[in-house]
Protein backbone atom coordinates (compact mmCIF):
# COMPACT_ATOMS: atom_id res chain seq x y z
CA UNK A 1 0.00 0.00 0.00
CA UNK A 2 2.96 2.53 0.81
CA UNK A 3 4.54 2.43 -2.65
CA UNK A 4 0.74 2.61 -4.26
CA UNK A 5 -0.52 5.45 -3.28
CA UNK A 6 -1.20 4.38 0.78
CA UNK A 7 -0.29 6.20 4.11
CA UNK A 8 0.65 4.47 7.12
CA UNK A 9 -3.18 5.43 8.39
CA UNK A 10 -4.46 4.08 5.64
CA UNK A 11 -2.73 0.84 5.93
CA UNK A 12 -3.94 0.46 9.65
CA UNK A 13 -7.46 1.09 8.47
CA UNK A 14 -7.50 -1.45 5.75
CA UNK A 15 -5.45 -4.22 7.90
CA UNK A 16 -8.21 -3.45 11.01
CA UNK A 17 -11.09 -3.77 8.36
CA UNK A 18 -9.65 -7.24 7.07
CA UNK A 19 -8.75 -8.84 10.20
CA UNK A 20 -12.53 -8.12 11.22
CA UNK A 21 -13.59 -9.43 7.75
CA UNK A 22 -12.08 -12.52 8.90
CA UNK A 23 -12.93 -12.77 12.50
CA UNK A 24 -16.54 -13.07 11.55
CA UNK A 25 -15.95 -15.87 9.08
CA UNK A 26 -14.17 -17.72 11.24
CA UNK A 27 -16.67 -16.86 13.80
CA UNK A 28 -19.53 -18.17 11.23
CA UNK A 29 -17.42 -21.40 10.01
CA UNK A 30 -17.21 -20.09 6.32
CA UNK A 31 -13.81 -20.40 5.68
CA UNK A 32 -12.31 -23.08 3.77
CA UNK A 33 -9.19 -25.17 4.87
CA UNK A 34 -6.62 -23.34 2.81
CA UNK A 35 -7.82 -20.45 4.44
CA UNK A 36 -7.68 -21.63 8.04
CA UNK A 37 -4.17 -23.33 7.85
CA UNK A 38 -2.67 -19.93 6.53
CA UNK A 39 -4.96 -17.03 7.59
CA UNK A 40 -2.07 -14.41 7.09
CA UNK A 41 -2.48 -15.14 3.59
CA UNK A 42 -6.51 -15.02 3.72
CA UNK A 43 -5.76 -11.41 5.49
CA UNK A 44 -3.73 -10.24 2.95
CA UNK A 45 -5.47 -10.91 -0.13
CA UNK A 46 -8.73 -9.08 1.75
CA UNK A 47 -6.26 -6.36 2.96
CA UNK A 48 -5.24 -6.01 -1.07
CA UNK A 49 -8.61 -6.33 -2.21
CA UNK A 50 -9.66 -3.70 0.53
CA UNK A 51 -7.14 -1.15 -1.33
CA UNK A 52 -7.87 -1.35 -4.37
CA UNK A 53 -11.59 -0.24 -4.03
CA UNK A 54 -10.30 2.27 -2.29
CA UNK A 55 -7.79 3.11 -5.57
CA UNK A 56 -11.09 2.84 -7.35
CA UNK A 57 -13.12 5.12 -5.36
CA UNK A 58 -13.83 8.65 -6.27
CA UNK A 59 -10.92 9.74 -3.66
CA UNK A 60 -8.12 8.01 -5.66
CA UNK A 61 -10.01 8.49 -8.93
CA UNK A 62 -6.53 9.53 -10.73
CA UNK A 63 -4.71 7.19 -8.97
CA UNK A 64 -4.36 4.19 -11.09
CA UNK A 65 -3.49 0.52 -9.17
CA UNK A 66 -0.10 -0.85 -9.40
CA UNK A 67 -1.31 -4.31 -9.05
CA UNK A 68 -2.54 -6.56 -11.70
CA UNK A 69 -6.33 -7.33 -10.66
CA UNK A 70 -6.80 -10.39 -12.50
CA UNK A 71 -5.04 -11.87 -10.19
CA UNK A 72 -7.44 -11.35 -7.31
CA UNK A 73 -8.75 -14.77 -5.70
CA UNK A 74 -12.11 -16.13 -5.33
CA UNK A 75 -11.89 -15.91 -1.45
CA UNK A 76 -12.04 -12.84 -1.59
CA UNK A 77 -15.59 -12.49 -2.46
CA UNK A 78 -15.99 -14.00 0.89
CA UNK A 79 -15.14 -10.77 2.11
CA UNK A 80 -17.77 -8.93 0.24
CA UNK A 81 -20.36 -10.89 1.97
CA UNK A 82 -18.95 -10.05 5.57
CA UNK A 83 -18.52 -6.86 5.07
CA UNK A 84 -21.95 -5.81 4.33
CA UNK A 85 -22.79 -8.10 7.80
CA UNK A 86 -20.25 -6.38 9.29
CA UNK A 87 -21.98 -2.97 8.67
CA UNK A 88 -25.82 -3.97 9.31
CA UNK A 89 -24.27 -5.68 12.48
CA UNK A 90 -21.99 -2.71 13.40
CA UNK A 91 -25.06 -0.13 13.29
CA UNK A 92 -27.26 -2.08 15.96
CA UNK A 93 -24.33 -2.14 18.44
CA UNK A 94 -24.03 1.97 17.88
CA UNK A 95 -27.45 1.81 19.22
CA UNK A 96 -26.51 0.30 22.58
CA UNK A 97 -25.95 3.20 25.42
CA UNK A 98 -22.56 2.66 27.38
CA UNK A 99 -23.96 1.02 30.04
CA UNK A 100 -25.59 -1.73 28.04
CA UNK A 101 -22.25 -1.77 25.88
CA UNK A 102 -20.17 -2.63 29.32
CA UNK A 103 -22.19 -5.54 30.27
CA UNK A 104 -23.23 -7.07 26.90
CA UNK A 105 -19.61 -6.95 26.36
CA UNK A 106 -18.40 -8.33 29.63
CA UNK A 107 -20.70 -11.27 29.01
CA UNK A 108 -21.03 -12.42 25.58
CA UNK A 109 -17.41 -11.31 24.43
CA UNK A 110 -15.26 -11.35 27.54
CA UNK A 111 -17.60 -14.50 28.99
CA UNK A 112 -17.22 -13.18 32.33
CA UNK A 113 -20.05 -14.40 34.66
CA UNK A 114 -22.73 -12.22 36.07
CA UNK A 115 -21.12 -12.66 39.36
CA UNK A 116 -17.75 -11.08 38.62
CA UNK A 117 -19.79 -8.25 36.22
CA UNK A 118 -21.66 -7.60 39.34
CA UNK A 119 -18.33 -7.41 41.13
CA UNK A 120 -16.17 -5.01 38.74
CA UNK A 121 -19.58 -2.70 38.70
CA UNK A 122 -19.99 -2.46 41.96
CA UNK A 123 -24.11 -3.31 41.99
CA UNK A 124 -26.09 -6.10 42.52
CA UNK A 125 -26.01 -9.31 40.20
CA UNK A 126 -29.58 -9.76 39.97
CA UNK A 127 -29.30 -5.52 38.29
CA UNK A 128 -26.49 -6.91 36.14
CA UNK A 129 -29.12 -9.75 35.15
CA UNK A 130 -31.89 -7.44 34.68
CA UNK A 131 -29.75 -4.79 32.47
CA UNK A 132 -28.36 -7.46 30.82
CA UNK A 133 -31.92 -8.90 29.88
CA UNK A 134 -33.01 -4.77 28.82
CA UNK A 135 -30.10 -4.44 26.60
CA UNK A 136 -30.51 -7.56 24.77
CA UNK A 137 -34.68 -6.96 24.50
CA UNK A 138 -33.15 -3.37 22.48
CA UNK A 139 -31.26 -4.84 20.34
CA UNK A 140 -34.30 -7.64 19.48
CA UNK A 141 -36.16 -4.41 18.51
CA UNK A 142 -33.79 -3.63 16.04
CA UNK A 143 -33.60 -6.35 14.25
CA UNK A 144 -34.92 -5.13 11.11
CA UNK A 145 -31.60 -3.40 11.13
CA UNK A 146 -29.72 -6.24 11.32
CA UNK A 147 -31.40 -8.92 8.65
CA UNK A 148 -33.32 -6.36 6.99
CA UNK A 149 -36.66 -8.52 8.45
CA UNK A 150 -40.22 -5.86 8.74
CA UNK A 151 -40.23 -4.76 12.38
CA UNK B 1 -42.45 -13.44 13.71
CA UNK B 2 -44.44 -11.93 15.57
CA UNK B 3 -42.99 -8.86 17.54
CA UNK B 4 -43.94 -9.68 21.08
CA UNK B 5 -42.57 -9.40 24.45
CA UNK B 6 -39.84 -12.06 25.37
CA UNK B 7 -40.01 -13.01 28.85
CA UNK B 8 -36.55 -13.71 30.83
CA UNK B 9 -36.78 -16.80 31.17
CA UNK B 10 -37.16 -17.66 27.50
CA UNK B 11 -34.73 -15.59 26.48
CA UNK B 12 -32.16 -17.18 29.37
CA UNK B 13 -33.53 -20.16 28.08
CA UNK B 14 -32.30 -19.13 24.51
CA UNK B 15 -29.27 -17.69 25.69
CA UNK B 16 -27.97 -21.05 27.80
CA UNK B 17 -28.27 -22.81 24.52
CA UNK B 18 -26.22 -20.33 22.28
CA UNK B 19 -24.11 -20.32 24.74
CA UNK B 20 -23.85 -23.88 24.95
CA UNK B 21 -24.72 -23.77 28.71
CA UNK B 22 -28.57 -25.55 27.51
CA UNK B 23 -28.86 -28.66 30.77
CA UNK B 24 -31.11 -30.62 28.17
CA UNK B 25 -29.84 -29.37 24.82
CA UNK B 26 -31.43 -32.45 22.97
CA UNK B 27 -34.74 -31.68 24.37
CA UNK B 28 -34.37 -27.82 22.95
CA UNK B 29 -33.24 -29.01 19.60
CA UNK B 30 -36.60 -31.15 19.50
CA UNK B 31 -38.83 -28.01 20.27
CA UNK B 32 -37.07 -25.85 17.63
CA UNK B 33 -37.83 -28.53 15.55
CA UNK B 34 -41.60 -27.90 15.63
CA UNK B 35 -41.56 -24.36 16.86
CA UNK B 36 -40.93 -21.57 14.39
CA UNK B 37 -41.46 -19.10 16.51
CA UNK B 38 -39.16 -20.61 18.53
CA UNK B 39 -36.47 -20.74 15.80
CA UNK B 40 -36.74 -17.57 14.54
CA UNK B 41 -36.63 -16.11 18.03
CA UNK B 42 -33.41 -18.04 18.58
CA UNK B 43 -32.17 -16.68 15.19
CA UNK B 44 -32.52 -13.26 16.13
CA UNK B 45 -30.94 -13.86 19.34
CA UNK B 46 -27.45 -15.36 17.81
CA UNK B 47 -27.10 -12.32 15.69
CA UNK B 48 -27.80 -10.01 18.49
CA UNK B 49 -24.61 -11.91 20.30
CA UNK B 50 -22.83 -11.56 17.39
CA UNK B 51 -22.85 -7.80 16.96
CA UNK B 52 -22.14 -7.32 20.84
CA UNK B 53 -19.04 -9.92 20.14
CA UNK B 54 -18.17 -7.63 17.22
CA UNK B 55 -18.20 -4.47 19.36
CA UNK B 56 -16.23 -6.16 21.48
CA UNK B 57 -13.44 -7.13 18.93
CA UNK B 58 -14.12 -4.17 17.16
CA UNK B 59 -12.94 -1.91 20.41
CA UNK B 60 -10.27 -4.66 21.15
CA UNK B 61 -8.87 -4.20 17.98
CA UNK B 62 -9.10 -0.44 17.83
CA UNK B 63 -7.31 -0.21 21.64
CA UNK B 64 -4.23 -1.93 20.17
CA UNK B 65 -3.94 -0.37 17.53
CA UNK B 66 -4.45 3.24 19.62
CA UNK B 67 -1.57 1.58 21.93
CA UNK B 68 0.80 0.59 19.34
CA UNK B 69 0.91 3.96 17.59
CA UNK B 70 1.14 6.43 20.51
CA UNK B 71 4.11 3.41 21.88
CA UNK B 72 5.44 4.13 18.30
CA UNK B 73 5.03 7.94 16.87
CA UNK B 74 6.39 6.75 13.65
CA UNK B 75 3.88 4.13 13.14
CA UNK B 76 0.82 7.14 13.31
CA UNK B 77 -0.71 9.33 10.76
CA UNK B 78 1.40 10.45 8.18
CA UNK B 79 1.59 11.99 5.12
CA UNK B 80 1.19 9.69 1.77
CA UNK B 81 4.61 7.85 1.20
CA UNK B 82 5.72 7.13 -2.19
CA UNK B 83 9.17 5.38 -1.05
CA UNK B 84 8.79 3.93 2.06
CA UNK B 85 11.84 2.81 3.58
CA UNK B 86 12.52 -0.49 4.81
CA UNK B 87 12.72 0.74 8.27
CA UNK B 88 9.11 1.98 7.62
CA UNK B 89 7.99 -1.19 6.18
CA UNK B 90 9.43 -3.50 8.97
CA UNK B 91 7.63 -1.20 12.09
CA UNK B 92 4.23 -2.04 9.99
CA UNK B 93 4.63 -5.15 9.86
CA UNK B 94 5.56 -5.51 13.12
CA UNK B 95 2.58 -3.76 14.20
CA UNK B 96 0.43 -5.89 11.81
CA UNK B 97 2.19 -8.75 13.14
CA UNK B 98 1.46 -7.70 16.86
CA UNK B 99 -2.18 -7.15 15.61
CA UNK B 100 -2.21 -10.10 13.70
CA UNK B 101 -0.96 -12.38 17.21
CA UNK B 102 -3.85 -10.67 19.07
CA UNK B 103 -6.65 -10.96 16.82
CA UNK B 104 -5.56 -14.77 16.47
CA UNK B 105 -5.68 -15.05 20.08
CA UNK B 106 -8.85 -13.62 20.81
CA UNK B 107 -10.27 -16.13 18.06
CA UNK B 108 -8.62 -18.82 19.70
CA UNK B 109 -9.62 -18.39 23.57
CA UNK B 110 -10.98 -19.08 26.06
CA UNK B 111 -7.87 -17.82 28.18
CA UNK B 112 -6.03 -19.67 30.81
CA UNK B 113 -8.61 -19.88 33.66
CA UNK B 114 -10.49 -20.99 31.47
CA UNK B 115 -8.58 -23.33 29.92
CA UNK B 116 -7.77 -24.92 33.68
CA UNK B 117 -11.21 -25.12 34.40
CA UNK B 118 -11.99 -27.26 31.20
CA UNK B 119 -9.05 -29.58 31.84
CA UNK B 120 -10.14 -30.12 35.83
CA UNK B 121 -13.35 -29.39 36.37
CA UNK B 122 -15.83 -32.49 35.87
CA UNK B 123 -19.55 -32.21 37.72
CA UNK B 124 -19.58 -34.34 40.26
CA UNK B 125 -21.95 -37.22 39.43
CA UNK B 126 -23.75 -37.72 42.08
CA UNK B 127 -25.10 -40.25 44.77
CA UNK B 128 -26.51 -43.99 43.61
CA UNK B 129 -29.75 -42.59 44.77
CA UNK B 130 -30.99 -45.23 47.08
CA UNK B 131 -28.17 -45.00 49.29
CA UNK B 132 -27.75 -41.81 50.14
CA UNK B 133 -26.58 -40.45 53.27
CA UNK B 134 -29.53 -38.78 54.20
CA UNK B 135 -31.81 -41.53 53.88
CA UNK B 136 -34.67 -39.11 52.45
CA UNK B 137 -36.62 -39.78 49.76
CA UNK B 138 -37.09 -35.70 49.19
CA UNK B 139 -33.37 -35.63 48.32
CA UNK B 140 -32.77 -38.28 46.46
CA UNK B 141 -36.01 -36.94 44.56
CA UNK B 142 -33.61 -34.06 43.80
CA UNK B 143 -30.53 -36.10 43.29
CA UNK B 144 -32.43 -37.64 40.16
CA UNK B 145 -32.86 -34.51 39.04
CA UNK B 146 -29.11 -33.94 39.34
CA UNK B 147 -28.00 -36.62 37.95
CA UNK B 148 -30.40 -35.48 34.75
CA UNK B 149 -28.23 -32.00 34.92
CA UNK B 150 -32.09 -30.37 35.84
CA UNK B 151 -29.82 -28.20 38.21
CA UNK B 152 -31.86 -25.58 39.05
CA UNK B 153 -35.02 -28.07 40.19
CA UNK B 154 -32.26 -30.14 42.53
CA UNK B 155 -31.15 -26.53 44.03
CA UNK B 156 -35.04 -25.87 44.52
CA UNK B 157 -35.09 -28.90 46.14
CA UNK B 158 -32.42 -28.88 47.99
CA UNK B 159 -33.05 -25.77 49.55
CA UNK B 160 -35.95 -26.16 51.07
CA UNK B 161 -34.34 -29.57 52.69
CA UNK B 162 -31.27 -27.11 53.95
CA UNK B 163 -33.71 -25.37 55.69
CA UNK B 164 -34.76 -27.94 58.33
CA UNK B 165 -31.22 -29.54 58.45
CA UNK B 166 -28.34 -26.76 57.66
CA UNK B 167 -25.58 -28.96 59.25
CA UNK B 168 -25.89 -31.88 56.43
CA UNK B 169 -23.09 -31.89 54.95
CA UNK B 170 -23.99 -34.44 52.23
CA UNK B 171 -26.59 -31.37 51.40
CA UNK B 172 -24.69 -29.28 51.68
CA UNK B 173 -22.21 -30.93 49.45
CA UNK B 174 -24.38 -31.60 46.44
CA UNK B 175 -26.17 -28.41 47.03
CA UNK B 176 -22.70 -26.53 46.79
CA UNK B 177 -21.99 -28.73 43.42
CA UNK B 178 -25.13 -28.02 41.81
CA UNK B 179 -24.74 -24.45 41.96
CA UNK B 180 -21.67 -24.12 40.73
CA UNK B 181 -22.72 -26.58 37.93
CA UNK B 182 -25.56 -23.89 37.23
CA UNK B 183 -23.45 -21.58 37.39
CA UNK B 184 -24.29 -19.99 40.21
CA UNK B 185 -19.99 -19.86 41.53
CA UNK B 186 -21.09 -17.09 44.30
CA UNK B 187 -23.56 -19.67 46.09
CA UNK B 188 -21.71 -22.43 45.50
CA UNK B 189 -18.04 -20.51 46.81
CA UNK B 190 -20.10 -20.12 50.00
CA UNK B 191 -20.97 -23.39 50.21
CA UNK B 192 -17.99 -25.28 49.91
CA UNK B 193 -15.85 -22.61 51.79
CA UNK B 194 -18.30 -23.78 55.06
CA UNK B 195 -17.56 -27.63 54.34
CA UNK B 196 -13.73 -26.76 53.16
CA UNK B 197 -13.75 -25.68 57.47
CA UNK B 198 -15.47 -28.43 58.80
CA UNK B 199 -12.11 -31.11 58.65
CA UNK B 200 -13.83 -34.15 60.07
CA UNK B 201 -16.95 -34.20 57.10
CA UNK B 202 -16.13 -36.85 54.43
CA UNK B 203 -16.24 -34.01 51.88
CA UNK B 204 -13.88 -32.01 52.97
CA UNK B 205 -11.35 -32.82 50.53
CA UNK B 206 -13.79 -32.83 47.75
CA UNK B 207 -15.32 -29.54 48.38
CA UNK B 208 -11.64 -27.89 49.43
CA UNK B 209 -10.45 -29.06 45.87
CA UNK B 210 -13.97 -27.81 44.22
CA UNK B 211 -13.60 -24.49 46.37
CA UNK B 212 -10.22 -24.03 44.77
CA UNK B 213 -11.76 -24.72 41.20
CA UNK B 214 -14.78 -22.14 41.93
CA UNK B 215 -11.89 -19.80 41.90
CA UNK B 216 -10.29 -20.52 39.39
CA UNK B 217 -13.71 -20.02 37.12
CA UNK B 218 -14.27 -16.76 38.82
CA UNK B 219 -10.85 -15.96 37.57
CA UNK B 220 -9.96 -14.54 41.01
CA UNK B 221 -6.32 -14.91 40.90
CA UNK B 222 -5.30 -13.61 44.25
CA UNK B 223 -7.67 -16.82 45.88
CA UNK B 224 -5.81 -19.07 43.35
CA UNK B 225 -2.68 -18.17 44.41
CA UNK B 226 -2.84 -17.66 48.28
CA UNK B 227 -4.90 -21.07 48.43
CA UNK B 228 -3.93 -23.92 50.97
CA UNK B 229 -4.99 -27.45 50.93
CA UNK B 230 -5.12 -29.50 53.99
CA UNK B 231 -1.57 -31.38 54.52
CA UNK B 232 -2.42 -35.00 52.40
CA UNK B 233 -5.18 -33.45 50.70
CA UNK B 234 -5.21 -35.87 47.35
CA UNK B 235 -5.68 -32.33 45.21
CA UNK B 236 -2.79 -30.99 46.76
CA UNK B 237 -0.49 -32.04 43.54
CA UNK B 238 -3.27 -30.70 41.24
CA UNK B 239 -3.39 -27.70 43.20
CA UNK B 240 -0.14 -27.18 42.94
CA UNK B 241 0.50 -27.39 39.14
CA UNK B 242 -2.51 -25.14 38.70
CA UNK B 243 -1.12 -22.39 40.43
CA UNK B 244 2.15 -22.50 38.61
CA UNK B 245 0.44 -22.57 35.43
CA UNK B 246 -1.55 -19.35 36.88
CA UNK B 247 1.09 -17.75 38.00
CA UNK B 248 1.17 -15.08 35.43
Amino acid sequence: MLQNRGSVSDAQDVFQEAITVLWINVKEGRLQEDVTSDPGAYLFRVAKNKWLDVLRSAGHKHSAPMVDEKHIPQTVELADDAEERIRRLQAVYSNLDEKCRAVLDQFYFERKDLATIALVMGVEEESIRTIKYRCMMKLRNLKHLIGGEEA
Amino acid sequence: MKQQALHIARFEEIEAYLLGRSSEPAQFEERMASDLDLREEVEVQRENMLAVELGGFSRTIAEISKRNASADPVVGPAPVVRRASTLWVLRIAAGVALLLGVAWWFLARPDAFDQVLAEYYVADPGLPVPMSATNDAAFHDAMVDYKMGAYPKAIAKWNVLLVNDPQNDTLRYYLANAQMADVNVVEAIQLYQGLSADTKSVFHDKAEWRLFLAYVHMHDAEQVQNFKVASGSPYAAEVSAIQELLKE
